[in-house]
């Protein structure tokens, strides 16, 4: 079954770009009204929001019955769930594709290392990217 | 030979979280206090969550819609449920009606005993006029389970009957054909059927008169969540055997939407202060000197919309039952094809 078709995609853009309007807003105008839990809450909210798009629109992507093949010292379950939760699968394979490199994966050492050191500003970036285009901001699209 | 690995259970996981977010609702509640500075800052707030809501009730629905013609046996049992359901959320309520409504040093009730610093009544209702004392709660018992079973038995007999009916529109006007899914069906019957029965039974609960706090907004979508959900739960627990991860996925989305709704009705009533003024609304329509309601349509609408507000969230929930038990079927269908496949092979 496909999830998430087409045309329900950009309407789902539409509600990301009214949730991430709102979200500013409130933030701003809880921030002038000094009410740091109105801030918290909506700031939650938000974060829930984005969490939870991100894995419905994941869902198709990930085959889960696949094996999973990654190289030593990789725990590729919890890989796979940040991947799914706060990544892509175009994240979780160029990241397992650059283990193939042996500058990069050759020990469990240097995968490890490379992993802790790419993964994390990678999803922070995809999520910077990905708020700046539903602000129509991203200078790529 | 290594054993079959064994599917996770995640019905006690479910029910744990289930517990947590009563007791979160509960720390929410013994605060009694609104969170954001003014109405209009949570204005984003509220945005957001119905978006949440949103986006998972798209997610529901999305779900293959149920077969009528499939008799597998996994179709909820309507006549035996829906009046054991029914007494079970009458219970519920009475319980969570006493937890958050009823007089206590920490709570402010919303009684005629406050009427007249509550309503800014002029001239005051004399203290003669008011009733001062609270009944037993365990003598509300019986009245409220008998009222709980009676609105079960209309869900239980006349939802049936709807579903069909809007399949047969459904078929009839293809411009319909998404209100044929268990969960909008379900939604438009909580809405039409609640608020008929919330246009009656308000304003007669109203009159009844004998001291006891009034049902805040909140109490009541908190206390139909809780309730259905339990009882969602339990009715589900009888297929544990048969649930897939899409099945297990389903009744988490389903109860996310409930508790996003039940959220989101809390959080107006606590920011705009609604059960306040739907209490005053009442009161204007009071006959103080004969202790009933005067004649006139203005208790029924505003019944009528209580009713409809509880309809919807007691249906989005119990509506869940079909789209996960259609979800179990689906995948029994397809394991009996693959089978019947590799048996020709």
């Amino acid at each position: 079954m496909e999830v998430i078709d087409s045309r329900m995609e950009r309407l789902l853009e539409a509600l990301d770009r009214g949730v991430l309007l709102f979200a500013l807003g409130g933030i701003i105008y809880n921030g002038l009204q000094i009410s740091p839990a109105g801030v918290l809450l909506t700031l939650a909210a938000t974060l829930l929001y984005a969490l939870l798009r991100n894995r419905i629109a994941n869902l198709d992507h990930f085959d889960t019955d696949a094996p999973l093949l990654a190289p030593p010292g990789i725990n590729a379950r919890r890989f796979l769930l940040i991947c799914q939760w706060l990544g892509s699968r175009h994240l979780f394979d160029g990241l397992l594709g650059d283990l193939v490199d042996p500058e990069f994966g050759v020990t469990r050492d240097t995968a490890r290392r490379y992993l802790r050191h790419t993964l994390w500003p990678a999803i922070g970036q995809r999520a910077w990217h990905t708020a700046l285009a539903r602000l129509w901001l991203d200078r790529n699209t | 030979m290594t054993p079959p690995a064994r599917k996770p259970d995640l019905f006690p996981y479910l029910l744990i979280a289930l517990v947590a977010a009563a007791l979160f609702f509960l720390l929410l509640l013994d605060r009694r206090t609104p969170i954001f500075a003014t109405p209009a800052g949570m204005a984003p707030f509220f945005f957001i969550v119905f978006a949440i809501a949103l986006t998972l009730g798209l997610f529901a629905s999305r779900n293959p819609a149920p077969s009528i013609s499939r008799r597998n046996g996994f179709w909820l049992k309507w006549h035996r449920s829906g009046p054991i359901g029914g007494a079970l959320t009458g219970l519920i309520f009475l319980l969570v009606y006493w937890a958050y409504d009823w007089p206590a040093p920490n709570r402010v009730e919303i009684s005629e005993r406050r009427v007249n610093e509550m309503c800014h009544i002029v001239p005051p209702v004399p203290d003669s006029l008011i009733i001062w004392t609270t009944p037993d709660p365990l003598g509300l018992i019986p009245g409220y389970m008998l009222v709980g079973m009676a609105l079960g038995l209309v869900v239980g007999l006349l939802f049936p009957y709807w579903h069909g009916w809007m399949d047969r529109q459904v078929r009839r006007r293809p411009v319909l054909r998404g209100l044929n899914h268990p969960y909008p069906s379900g939604l438009l019957f909580g809405l039409i059927f609640g608020a008929l029965i919330g246009a009656w039974l308000c304003p007669l609960i109203f009159s009844v008169s004998d001291g006891r706090p009034f049902i805040r907004v909140s109490t009541s979508a908190i206390s139909v969540f809780l309730a259905v959900a339990f009882y969602l739960l339990f009715e589900v627990a009888s297929y544990r055997r048969q649930m897939t991860r899409a099945a297990y996925l389903t009744l988490a989305t389903v109860l996310s939407v409930g508790v996003l709704l039940a959220g989101l009705v809390w959080f107006l009533d606590a920011q705009l202060g609604i059960s306040a003024t739907a209490y005053c609304y009442f009161y204007d329509t009071w006959n103080t000197q004969t202790n009933e309601l005067k004649p006139g349509w203005q208790p029924a609408i505003a019944g009528a919309m209580y009713g409809a507000m509880t309809g919807a969230i007691i249906m989005s929930v119990a509506s869940g039952y079909m789209i996960i038990r259609n979800t179990i079927a689906h995948a029994a269908g397809e394991k009996d094809a693959d089978g019947r496949k590799e048996g020709k092979d």
